[in-house]
């Protein structure tokens, strides 16, 4: 399994749903769930599936460690990130999938999905979320 | 409560140098003691800070081992604001008369590499490559300049700033005026964000000594007076570096809070500033920052810019010295560097990019995860 972390996504939802914490105080909801001592403070919740862009980047130059990506300069290719509103839950910081940079703008409809991208070490992929324009998903 | 006093003020030129940060760090301190004739056996006490460079008291041996405390501040970038703090409260709670506040540091070139676990955050937020500082600033503008109308143009305009004050300031890394077009097509870095808009970890130190009234008159220094000074930290609701979630209610930053806390302590509001140091980490942080610090509402800044009212025949300069631009940022070291700037524009000592009159000096530093330290000056 290459899921970068087991906490992301939300268990036995059929489809692939991020799990967000949803505070038992103020009913305000977190991403990712918190753990550790915070952990009992949240309830589970499914986020949205889809939402709008709220802000976005593109990552033009290879982050240095810890990520785990391809960084050497030769093969390394940008990527966009950016945040997602999910109505009346939280905003999130999502890695996006595009063909297309200049077609992002803020407001634009968004759906998650599965990303799937290789290691710079060269041993294998990793499996993490993202965000893709509604639009090249249904196209 | 007595008063508190800047007595003397040194740096070490910020760039790229053989020397240790710390050395760096003990040059800047004792071109401050030297500033106001005083010597080291003379300060009650030292707050120092340095992220990258060692351990700030590592400069007790080069001082002198006296006996003097020194403790060690790290704030993040806030360091320099919060060690001049520190120090503040010192004399202003009569318990010293007399202390030196000093930040150094030396960083590798490239981005700051973060470690999720010092933040509190999982391991895959940086593995999949989303805990990067200039994504954030990217991102901050990028729906600033949608939300309030701000242009790519105005972008530009503020490192065009920054590297023309930078060439007339003796302490700054970059002295040579980069043009318009140089700026305007310089590599994306991180979109809207080009090469020639963000500043770059560097090298540097600052030493400031703090006095009490009574001490700065004996010494005959009562040019520059500490207004007020505070630091603030991310209230539920603002937009922060390393925030893989937000709410959905959207409040405001750290940096406002700071700014409002500093304006009530001094009794003054943003229309009685003369000159400002505002966090530039890159153009579109200067632009933003003049409002959350309430130089202006959110988008006047366009016909601000426009204008040139921030520059420095301007009616509110910015960034006089160029800013982390022109100066690069050395974490210990930044804010105080901002502090030396209008300790010397205050003195009238700035030369070529002196402004005239300046009677009050406003500095903003911001840093990860979210803190903001503010500090007006005054003659």
């Amino acid at each position: 399994m290459t899921l970068i972390s087991e906490d992301i996504f939300a268990p036995n939802t059929g489809v692939p749903t991020l799990l967000g914490g949803k505070s038992k105080v103020d009913g305000k909801y977190k991403f990712p769930r918190p753990t550790g001592t915070m952990a009992d403070d949240y309830e589970d919740v499914a986020l949205k599936r889809e939402g709008t862009l709220w802000s976005f980047t593109v990552q033009r130059f290879p982050p240095g460690s810890p990520f785990i990506g391809i960084t050497d300069r030769s093969s390394f290719e940008p990527f966009a990130i950016g945040y997602v509103e999910l109505a009346d839950q939280v905003i999130v910081e999502t890695r996006i999938v595009t063909d297309n940079f200049k077609s992002l703008k803020i407001g634009l409809p968004m759906s998650l999905v599965v990303d799937i991208q290789k290691r710079g070490d060269g041993d294998g992929e990793f499996t993490t979320f993202a965000f893709t324009p509604s639009q090249e998903l249904s196209s | 409560m007595t008063n508190v006093y800047i007595v003397g003020a040194g740096i070490h030129p910020f760039g790229r140098h053989e020397k240790t940060g710390l050395d760096q760090g003990v040059f800047a301190a004792t071109q401050a003691m030297n500033d106001a004739g005083l010597e080291w056996d003379e300060m009650q006490f030292a707050f120092g800070g340095s992220l990258a460079a060692g351990n700030a008291d590592a400069m007790l041996p080069r001082l002198g081992l006296n006996g003097t405390q020194f403790i060690n501040v790290a704030n993040g970038c806030a360091t320099g604001g919060s060690a001049l703090l520190s120090g503040y409260w010192a004399i202003k709670s009569g318990e010293f008369d007399l202390g030196l506040v000093t930040g150094f540091d030396k960083h590798p070139r490239g981005a700051f590499a973060a470690k999720p676990k010092n933040y509190g955050l999982p391991d895959w937020y940086a593995e999949t490559g989303m805990m990067v500082t200039t994504q954030f600033f990217a991102m901050k503008i990028k729906r600033y300049m949608e939300m309030f109308g701000i242009s790519d143009d105005s972008l530009v305009k503020v490192a065009e700033k920054a590297f023309q004050n930078g060439a007339l300031a003796p302490h700054a890394w970059r002295r040579t005026p980069v043009d318009y077009d140089t700026i305007a097509n310089s590599p994306m870095v991180s979109d809207p964000l080009r090469k020639y808009m963000f500043c770059s970890p560097g090298e540097g130190g600052v030493g400031l000594i703090l006095a009490s009234e009574k001490k700065a008159k004996e010494l005959g220094a009562l040019g520059v007076r500490v207004l007020g000074a505070a630091v603030r930290t991310r209230p539920e609701g603002s937009f922060e570096v390393y925030a893989p979630s937000l709410s959905v209610e959207r409040g405001v930053s750290a940096t406002v809070l700071a700014s409002k806390a500093a304006f009530e302590m001094a009794s003054l509001g943003p229309e009685d500033v003369d000159v400002a140091q505002l966090q530039d980490t890159e153009s579109g942080a200067e632009i933003m920052h003049m409002a959350e610090n309430g130089f202006c509402k959110d988008g006047e800044q366009e016909r601000m810019i426009a204008d040139g009212d921030t520059k420095l025949t301007g009616r509110l300069p910015v960034n006089t010295d160029g800013g982390c631009m022109a100066c690069g940022e050395p974490i210990g070291a930044t804010g105080l560097r901002q502090i030396y700037e209008n300790v010397i524009q205050l003195r009238g000592q700035a030369g070529e990019r002196q402004i005239e009159n300046a009677n009050v000096a406003y500095s903003q530093v911001y840093g990860a995860p979210g803190l903001s330290a503010v500090c007006l000056l005054g003659r």
